[in-house]
């Protein structure tokens, strides 16, 4: 696997070494440039130097080799040469160094007047300098001399280079030495300082790869963290949070789901296993009434799928609010009236909204049934319709005194309900999330508020306009 | 044998109370923790089937409070938690046996009949006093090699004396073990249903099993040879 470690180390190991040679050929063309120079600038002086002792004597190019300078050149074992040409190619003098040898004739060097490398026969690397000159003549007597010419001389003074290549090898062994030296050095030391430093890193990593779906608890740790993981431990710890809570409302959801279908079936199973056995205790009232109960949850189980998903179509046409919601509650009058209810509708008779009629009713529907099911008997359900601001607002009111104020954030989850048995089977708690899922879907808001004394207030709130909207924006989470 | 059914669910405490009074069992019915608890305190069953969620108080609850005052009474509970944590719990809370819903019938009686028989310290289901045999699974009896025909509660009170054999019974235990809430017990109910146990056991073998210890009750024994 391709690690942050180990792409750092390779990179920084070649960005090191790129470096290191960059700065070693520098080093090693600066120092070469000098010491070539300084090697040039002596042979150059001690040409200048020698060229003034070159003198012509009754027309022969002679060197006095009494000279100090000369006398360097002469000593048979020394590394300075030096051969005085004619220009017309003969040669008139030579040091004693070169004994046998000759220096090349400098051909294309004389112009330029700088130093060259060549190589004395026997193969010794010299580096050479030419002067082209005229001689002054030994005799001032001679210059007078009528018959006198002056004489054109070429000189070439080389001396032994083998120290400058060997000071210059032992500067790029220096050089290369030191460079790989440090190469590995710094191979060794990098991954030790990198595996140090992305420890912090190394630890949110392994710490993340061992949270599963049954330690959704867990929390990095961002105390003492770099700076740089601070902010994403802190960001995991957020999504782990949310992870948590979304599966603990699934695990919750499953739970509930289970309990709301295994209890009728149970009922179900218990009672056609005891009609088997004892025909006698035969009940298909109750048979049938399981059924119904249960196709009611499956069916509020669907449409809710259905709604979250997007998948209900709507179509929007001017809808008479005060007419729907009568024709909405007259159909729970008998049950209203079993539990000795009374409901109270106040709205204003020409309020017409833009809504999908079916869904609207379905929204109230579940509004009334939920106020019809909870509300203390002998009580009232007030309906109140106001309109303001081009929003209409539908308020149901009721009692429900077994309600607190912690109860109201939990009204439209899924399954919720307020006793924790779950007794009683034909509210299986998802009404209120489906009539607010079909509110979203419709554009309207469903809220609840719960006021002293005991008084749930459920409000369907919407606009009283066509919009050009066609379709809702889609849910995403009830 | 008497068994209190706790559960919440008007129709599974139809269903499960009708089955059990069918199998012969005396059966109290309670829908909700509380009463549940001041019944399981307050008389003696054989067998307590407590649901889980239950309204007022839970049956975790329930049972640990149960068990709290020293009661030893052999609990089954039926819940719709079927994960093994779940049972984990319910089994360290105290109870003896755990039945998932939905259940099969039929294994709930069994499971309960088990229950019953783990009360008296016995494990198989065949119980014999001399010449009397019972099979308490297919609820059948043999006096002398032929098959006597009982009614359930006269079955019950047979089955509840032979796994007392040898002790004295009183009538006041046999009344809390196989008489629910609804038999409007009568002074003479007890003795009216050993009268009539005792004429059909005497018709295959005239030699009396059930004697009366007048003032202390009922014994079920082997006649002195």
């Amino acid at each position: 696997m391709n690690t942050i470690r180990q792409q750092l180390t390779r990179r920084l190991l070649l960005g090191m070494g790129s470096l290191l040679l960059v700065g070693a050929v520098v080093v090693y063309g600066t120092t070469r440039t000098a010491l070539t120079r300084q090697f040039d600038e002596t042979l150059r002086a001690q040409a200048t130097a020698l060229a003034s002792v070159v003198e012509t004597d009754h027309g022969q190019i002679v060197v006095d080799s009494a000279d100090d300078i000369v006398r360097e050149f002469n000593r048979s074992e020394g590394g300075t040469f030096f051969q005085v040409w004619r220009t017309n190619g003969t040669v008139d003098v030579v040091s004693l160094s070169l004994r046998d040898r000759r220096l090349p004739w400098p051909a294309g060097h004389l112009a330029s007047s700088g130093c060259w490398n060549t190589t004395l026969p026997g193969g010794l690397a010299i580096r050479a300098i030419a002067l082209q000159f005229q001689p002054h003549p030994a005799d001032e007597a001679s210059v007078a001399h009528p018959a006198s010419v002056p004489v054109e001389a070429v000189l070439v003074v080389a001396a032994d280079r083998r120290h400058l290549n060997q000071a210059l090898t032992t500067l790029a062994v220096i050089l290369a030495g030191s460079s790989l030296l440090v190469l590995v050095l710094t191979g060794g030391l990098v991954p030790l300082l990198l595996r140090r430093e992305l420890a912090p890193l190394e630890a949110l990593a392994g710490q993340a790869q061992r949270i599963t779906a049954e330690s959704l608890a867990t929390r990095f740790a961002t105390d003492g963290l770099p700076g740089e993981l601070a902010p994403i431990s802190s960001r995991l710890n957020d999504l782990l949070q949310r992870l948590q809570a979304a599966f603990e409302r699934e695990r919750q959801f499953s739970d509930d789901l289970a309990h709301e279908l295994r209890t009728p079936i149970a009922e179900l199973r218990s009672l056609a296993e005891l009609t088997l056995k004892w025909p006698e205790e035969r009940n298909d009232g109750q048979v049938l009434a399981i059924a119904l109960q249960m196709e009611s949850i499956v069916t509020r189980l669907l449409a809710l799928a259905r709604v979250s998903q997007g998948l209900t179509t709507t179509e929007v046409q001017p809808v008479n609010l005060p007419g729907l919601v009568q024709a909405a509650a007259r159909q729970l009058d008998e049950r209203r009236a079993k539990r000795r209810l009374a409901f109270q509708l106040d709205l204003p008779p020409a309020l017409t909204i833009p809504s999908d009629p079916t869904l609207l009713r379905a929204i109230v529907t579940n509004l009334l049934d939920n106020a019809v099911e909870y509300s203390a008997p002998d009580t009232t359900v007030q309906i109140v319709g106001t309109v303001q601001n081009h929003t209409f607002q539908l308020q149901f009111t009721n009692t429900a005194r077994q309600l607190d104020a912690a109860d109201v954030p939990h009204l439209f989850e899924r399954f919720w309900r307020k006793d924790a048995a779950r007794t009683g089977g034909d509210h299986a708690g998802l009404g209120l999330p489906l009539a607010r899922a079909l509110a979203t879907s419709l554009g309207c808001t469903l809220t609840a508020t719960l006021n002293e004394p005991s008084q749930l207030t459920l409000t369907l709130s919407g606009p009283i306009r066509f919009e050009n909207r066609q379709r809702p924006p889609h849910l995403t989470a009830i | 044998m008497r068994v209190l059914l706790v559960e919440d669910s008007v129709r599974l405490q139809q269903s499960v109370g009708a089955a059990l009074r069918r199998s012969g069992y005396a059966v109290d019915i309670s829908g909700d923790g509380e009463d549940g608890l001041w019944r399981a305190t307050g008389e003696a069953y054989d067998v307590i089937v407590l649901d889980v969620m239950l309204p007022k108080l839970d049956g975790l609850a329930l049972l640990k409070s149960l068990r709290a005052r020293g009661c030893a009474t052999h609990v089954l509970l039926l819940t719709a938690r079927d994960q093994v944590a779940d049972r984990v719990t319910g089994l360290r809370a105290g109870a003896d046996d755990y039945l998932v819903k939905p259940f099969a019938l039929e294994e709930l009686l069994a499971r309960i009949q088990a229950l019953c028989r783990r009360g008296y310290g016995r494990k198989d289901n065949h119980l014999a006093i001399a010449d009397l045999e019972i099979d308490t699974t297919a609820k059948q009896v043999w006096r002398a090699g032929a098959p006597v025909k009982l009614k359930p509660r006269e079955y019950q009170l047979l089955e509840y004396l032979a796994h007392r054999a040898g002790e004295v019974v009183s009538q006041s235990e046999i009344e809390a073990h196989l008489y629910d809430d609804e038999v409007a017990l009568m002074s003479n109910v007890v003795e009216s249903a050993v009268s009539s146990l005792r004429r059909k056991l005497s018709a295959a073998n005239s030699t009396p099993l059930i004697q009366t210890r007048r003032g202390l009750g009922y014994i079920l024994e082997a006649p002195p040879q």
